[in-house]
């Protein structure tokens, strides 16, 4: 799964900010997951119904990091959101 | 909840009509807990030790015991985990720690099974600090902090716990896994009354060689408490939803520190006196 790829949220998933940084409960396998800050931004802005690319161009004018880093962070968010069944490609 | 324990004594776990919706292993990976939905309930079955049938409907438990298990080994199992999983099904808030009062507030040490915290909260009541608990907090929110109720009067302790810190109190019975259960006492004393929760310790495996405290992430907190709080039906998608809801809340609004210390009986009263000393800091809890 690439960062220009449409994608769909599970509908199965529940969000909740805690410190600050964000956790993720799948209601259907019962298994949670913890986002750094970055990674919590970028799927509060999918919540928001953007894209992975329209994300990414978010996050790069709200951090202070390099295009190139920040593409290998969310490229690898995202395979695993899409390998624990959090995300669907769509 | 009524609890009984079935006239049919002495027998062998039959195979269960229903597969299991979960499990809970060692970390050795071996199954020790499995769970199963049956008609009227919930049939919970700790391997080679006990089947559980739980009836929400009717609050009704009813347990059939392995041969060769004790009535006071079933009666843990059910007060320690099958209730604290039915409390939590129902909407309450448990999590597996001790907890003691200090200063008329309540300190929780969280952790598993063999992390001390029976050891620990025998301890502080050694000391003079009352314990509420040795396996299991009730918590309940109450404008913005949380109330801890007391649970059991007594401990359930490896013996050589039991030898370094009760020293000639009477043990109840011998149990199996080496544990025994120890009653609270003027030596022991327990906190009859509900208190506000000031904070949380999650234990460590005791690899340090001095007291250590380090801040913990809510996030990281939130983390620990899915481990350590019961819930029955981790398939039940409402309930779990607002187990989630309440285990980050609390997350969110309760200090919480990892703890770890040495495990030498000769050098208990220092640590405690650290974690005294540590929960006393308002510059870390208010």
């Amino acid at each position: 799964m690439k960062l220009t790829d449409a994608i769909r949220l599970s509908d199965e998933v529940v969000t909740r900010e805690v410190g600050g940084e964000v956790m993720l409960l799948d209601l259907a396998s019962g298994t949670y997951f913890g986002l750094n800050a970055v990674g919590g931004r970028f799927w509060q802005l999918l919540e928001d119904g953007k894209s992975p690319a329209e994300a990414r161009e978010a996050l790069l004018t709200e951090y202070d990091v390099s295009a190139e880093v920040l593409d290998a962070d969310l490229e690898a968010l995202l395979q695993e959101l899409s390998a624990n069944g959090l995300v669907q490609a769509g | 909840m009524r609890f009984e324990i079935s006239d049919l004594l002495g027998g062998d776990q039959q195979s269960c009509p229903e597969p299991d919706f979960a499990r809970w292993r060692s970390v050795d990976g071996e199954v020790l807990t499995t769970f199963h939905r049956i008609p009227d309930g919930y049939l919970i079955r700790f391997k080679e030790r006990a089947d559980f049938t739980v009836s929400l409907s009717r609050q009704v438990v009813t347990c059939r015991p392995d041969a060769g298990v004790s009535r006071l080994a079933v009666e843990d199992l059910y007060l320690n985990q099958v209730l604290p999983m039915i409390q939590g099904q129902e909407g309450g808030l448990v999590i597996h720690a001790s907890a003691v009062a200090v200063d008329e507030a309540v300190i929780g040490f969280v952790g598993p099974t063999g992390h001390g915290k029976s050891t620990l909260a025998a301890a502080f009541a050694r000391a003079g600090m009352p314990f509420l608990s040795d396996d299991g907090v009730h918590l309940t929110p109450d404008d913005g902090r949380y109330i801890a109720a007391p649970n059991r009067p007594s401990f359930r302790l490896w013996q050589d716990s039991e030898a370094a810190l009760v020293s000639g109190g009477a043990p109840l019975e011998d149990e199996e896994e080496q544990k025994t259960r120890v009653a609270a006492s003027d030596a022991l004393p327990f906190q009859q009354q509900p208190l506000p929760l000031r904070a949380l310790y999650f234990l460590g495996p005791g690899d340090s060689l001095e007291t250590r405290f380090e801040p913990l992430r809510a996030q990281a907190v939130l983390a620990e408490l899915i481990n350590h709080s019961f819930l029955l039906d981790v398939g039940d998608k409402t309930r779990l939803q607002s187990h989630f809801d309440a285990l980050a809340k609390l997350s969110a609004s309760v200090p919480a520190f990892s703890l770890d210390y040495p495990r030498d009986y000769d050098r208990l009263g220092d640590v405690i006196s650290a974690i005294v000393e540590h929960s006393r800091r308002r510059d870390l809890i208010q």
